[in-house]
């Protein structure tokens, strides 16, 4: 049996070293690449019976984004995917406004327990919706910008004002093929549809 | 400026006879209402329109006739016509109807672009007879090396204000036009909808088109979309279907001090919806409204739509639509959408049609 020489084995030993760190080279770009474009957070009472939840009011958005109408935009688009369910019916935005100022909210985005009680027997709702966007529009890394969404929401029922469902996500931002290739990422639109299906996803799992 | 005003008598030497219900039909032609919030020439514009229509047979109430009534009743708003308006103008001036021209657009830069709105409303009963877009920019068909760009508004002013002169003497001579088919273009159905079960039951009764709640930075961008939809809505609806006037809702909300900052509230609904019998209200948000975002997209536009029945109180359809210029493009912008009015006529076309035709 041929005995590999010195030269042989160190060849060998630089070939073994390549390949490895290609391997984690490549490790490192595919959870990269998952973490420059999604994650999830939920919690789900398990007392709580979601079927009985059949309408709600969506309440303006808290907006920690750059863009002052994000919030709104969200919000919207979020009013017709969930209602595009079957499953939930949303009250109309003029109507819940008219509940709001009724039940004398402070702060509609961050409504208190009576707050909540008292909007869901006005509206006959069963609960209400309401939701932080942390991020919403342009992020820059070196050279490379991409559109990023960050948002949670928050179900609340209506008849105790307690959270029974809470989740997050975050889609977008900039990836490794962003910063290898170029490109500008994803449009807004295309990454807030993703985001608001994900987080309906979680809401009916 | 003289031969452009020759220039639009009809080209061709036909027969542009007025129908039976139309014979004695008279125009009062109220003021252009400015919504591009920047200077225009409204006053040509108009006097060219009412050029253009004298000379396909439509009579139109003198000038002076208008004016008085609008003194005497103190009528500054020129966007719409609500019934006592309505019946003074009937009344004192002999108008049976009114054409009100919105100017959605006007550039006279290098690359020109216009657009204009026109619609004719009955005098008695208040009812919409006619309504019309038409827009054009100078690079709408550039042809080879750019010889078929237009430089000159003038001309674009005339080609626009012809087309709609004979859209509504058409409209006099023979009636309302066909009803669209189809579905509408593809690339411009909302990317996100909801459907009632009861939506095909949205086939019959009366019609109204709030202003959209606009968050846009584009001045009045609101009204301008009900227009589009108001239009839309004419073209797609046949048989029992009454399309409210807005300036009508209008005065009825002055009169009651209804504000809708948020949208319509239940009791917006029934403060409208008993009074004026209406059955249906069409109302959503506008988010973008621009006529130039890039020179790549040209036209951005990003609006939702909600569909509500008066009566049950009951939203029947929502969705959410937005487009750009060159969305439709695949080669050498082939197909690109130039102007905002075109690119919102083709965005409410799909929405309407896909609302209206639901199954």
């Amino acid at each position: 049996m041929h005995k590999p020489t010195q030269g042989e084995i160190r060849g060998m030993l630089r070939i073994s070293l390549a390949a490895i760190v290609c391997a984690g080279m490549l490790l490192a770009m595919v959870t990269m690449q998952g973490c420059a474009t999604r994650s999830t957070n939920v919690f789900r009472d398990p007392n709580m019976d979601f079927g009985s939840v059949r309408t709600v009011a969506v309440m303006p958005f808290a907006n920690f984004g750059k863009d002052a109408q994000g919030s709104d935009r969200v919000r919207d688009v979020f009013i017709t995917a969930l209602m595009a369910t079957g499953s939930i019916y949303v009250i109309p935005t003029g109507e819940m406004w008219r509940g709001i100022t009724g039940a004398s909210m402070a702060n509609p985005t961050t409504p208190a327990v009576a707050e909540v009680v008292r909007l869901c027997r006005s509206l006959s709702a069963d609960a209400v919706i309401t939701g932080n966007i942390r991020e919403y529009g342009e992020v820059r890394a070196a050279s490379t910008a991409a559109d990023v969404i960050s948002m949670s929401l928050q179900l609340i029922e209506g008849q105790t004002g307690k959270v029974v469902w809470s989740a997050s996500t975050t889609y977008g931002g900039v990836g490794v093929k962003d910063r290898l290739l170029g490109g500008g990422g994803q449009p807004m639109n295309d990454i807030t549809e993703k985001a608001i299906h994900d987080l309906i996803n979680k809401l009916f799992e | 400026m003289l031969l452009v005003t020759a220039c639009l008598a009809p080209a061709a030497a036909e027969d542009t006879g007025l129908s039976a219900s139309a014979v004695g039909y008279r125009v009062a032609v109220y003021p252009i209402d400015n919504l591009t919030n920047s200077p225009a020439p409204l006053t040509e514009i108009r006097r060219l329109m009412i050029g253009a229509l004298a000379s396909r047979g439509v009579q139109i109430v003198a000038d002076e006739a208008v004016e008085q009534v609008m003194k005497r009743h103190r009528i500054r708003y020129t966007g719409g016509v609500d019934e006592s308006t309505a019946k003074a103008l009937k009344s004192e001036a002999g108008a049976d109807g009114v054409l009100i021209v919105t100017l959605e657009m006007f550039e006279a830069g290098e690359i020109p672009k216009i657009a204009l709105i026109a619609r004719l409303v009955d005098n008695d009963p208040v009812a919409i007879r006619w309504i019309k877009s038409f827009g054009l920019a100078g690079d709408d068909k550039p042809g080879f090396l750019g010889l078929g760009i237009i430089n000159d508004v003038h001309q674009l002013q005339y080609m626009v204000l012809t087309q709609l002169a004979a859209s509504l003497a058409d409209n006099l001579a023979k009636g309302a036009g066909r009803v669209i088919a189809g579905t509408g273009e593809r690339t411009f159905q909302p990317k996100l909808f909801y459907a009632s079960e009861k939506l095909d039951q949205v086939r019959h009764g009366s019609y109204a088109v709030m202003p959209f709640s606009n968050r846009s930075k584009t001045y009045r961008a609101g009204q301008l979309l009900m227009l589009h939809f108001i239009e839309q809505f004419n073209l797609t609806l046949d048989g029992d279907v009454r399309m409210m006037e807005p300036g009508v809702i209008r005065g009825l909300m002055l009169s009651h001090r209804i504000i809708m900052n948020q949208g319509m509230s239940y009791r917006d609904i029934d403060a409208l919806g008993l009074p004026l019998k209406i059955d249906y209200f069409i109302t959503g948000n506008i988010f973008d409204y621009v006529n130039y975002a890039s020179a790549l997209t040209g036209p951005r536009i990003d609006f939702s739509t909600m569909l509500l029945k008066a009566g049950e109180r009951r939203v029947l359809w929502k969705s959410n639509s937005y487009n750009a210029g060159n969305d439709p493009v695949y080669v050498f912008d082939i197909g690109k959408v130039h102007t905002a009015d075109e690119l919102a006529t083709k965005m409410v076309r799909a929405v309407t049609l896909k609302m209206l035709r639901w199954k």
